[in-house]
């Protein structure tokens, strides 16, 4: 019975990520977030219509994952609502996660540092990308594992690999600071860049991941028909 | 230790049926969830699940609300304060039983 009990938990968690809708929105706020990170040369006024956009983008993203569960999830297979408990609760269940994954991400980001030619004085942009990064991956991976979603580990992993491969520590574009009191501005240019491409880059892995979810998820779940009232 | 410890005598006869606690691990689990998922979950028909909800709101363990999802009327289920520490200590003595037999 107690098995019963705790798979049935299980499936309840599991379909709240299965349909991919989730995904589809963290992908479209991190796309939202690279194009906030691009560095384009604009005016002010530019820059505000550009941020301004930008919010609108994001409050859209959300209400289009709730559209799309209200009109295609549940109407097949029912409606869900939220996780119980408070906000704070949930924290401390989760809390060893997240401490482990913070930890994680500095282990590996701090040899990083400490190699010639890593990021020196003012650059944050390599520590920006590889800590959020290597954090967002842990995350995703034990979500993936929580919720039994497998492409959420093959998403995490990828966005692991993204970190790295983004980040200018990797790149070496910091050693150029050395003897030099004004950082380059193509350096600056450069993590900007890099910092766009990552979050861009995880806002597409993301993206395909809901998507694929999505179409599985319909193509298992159809619509049902929706019955004409002749009278 | 006495031996009734380990017996299921002393359950909660509302939640021991094998569907109702399934309801209650499901609705234990989020914050609502509404009468078709309930419906896809259990396996129940229509009628019997009806039942087991009324059973479960008789007693006090859930809520029943009659909501509307656009157009489309809606039976949306919470547990109640009393349901989830009810289902709690349900849950702890069957792994009691289970780990002591």
């Amino acid at each position: 019975m107690n098995d019963r009990i705790s798979s049935a938990i299980k499936r309840i968690q599991h379909y709240q990520f299965e349909n991919g809708t989730y995904e589809l929105q963290t992908g479209l706020c991190f796309f939202l977030a690279g194009v906030f990170l691009l560095p384009l040369p604009m005016s002010s006024s530019t820059q505000g219509m550009i941020q301004g956009a930008g919010i609108a983008g994001f409050i859209l993203a959300l209400l289009l994952g709730e559209y799309f569960r209200r009109r295609f999830v549940y109407p097949p297979s029912g409606y869900v609502n939220g996780i119980p408990g408070t906000a704070k609760k949930r924290i401390s269940r989760f809390w060893p996660v997240f401490l482990l994954s913070i930890a994680t991400a500095i282990m590996i980001v701090s040899p990083i540092l400490l190699i010639d030619g890593g990021p020196a004085g003012d650059a944050g942009a390599a520590w920006v990308i590889l800590t959020t990064g290597l954090f967002l991956s842990v995350l995703t991976a034990f979500l993936g594992l929580q919720s039994r979603v497998p492409r959420l580990l093959v998403v995490a992993i990828i966005m692991a690999g993204l970190a790295i491969l983004f980040s200018p520590a990797i790149f070496g574009t910091r050693p150029y600071i050395y003897g030099s009191h004004q950082t380059p501005y193509w350096v600056i240019y450069a993590s900007q860049l890099f910092s766009a491409g990552y979050f861009l880059s995880i806002g597409v892995v993301f993206s395909i991941s809901g998507g694929i979810g999505f179409l599985n998820y319909l193509h298992a779940n159809p619509l049902p028909v929706e019955v004409v009232d002749e009278q | 230790m006495s031996s009734e410890k380990y017996s299921l005598a002393g359950v909660d006869r509302t939640i021991h049926e094998p569907s109702r606690s399934i309801i209650l691990a499901i609705l234990s689990a989020v914050e609502s969830a509404d009468f078709l998922y309930l419906l896809r979950e259990t396996g129940l028909t229509k009628g019997n699940l009806s039942v087991h909800l009324s059973k479960l709101e008789e007693a006090g363990y859930i809520r029943i609300e009659k909501t509307y999802r656009g157009k489309i009327p809606m039976t949306l289920c919470r547990l109640t304060e009393t349901g989830r520490r009810a289902f709690g200590t349900y849950r702890e003595q069957l792994k009691m039983f289970v780990d002591n037999n």
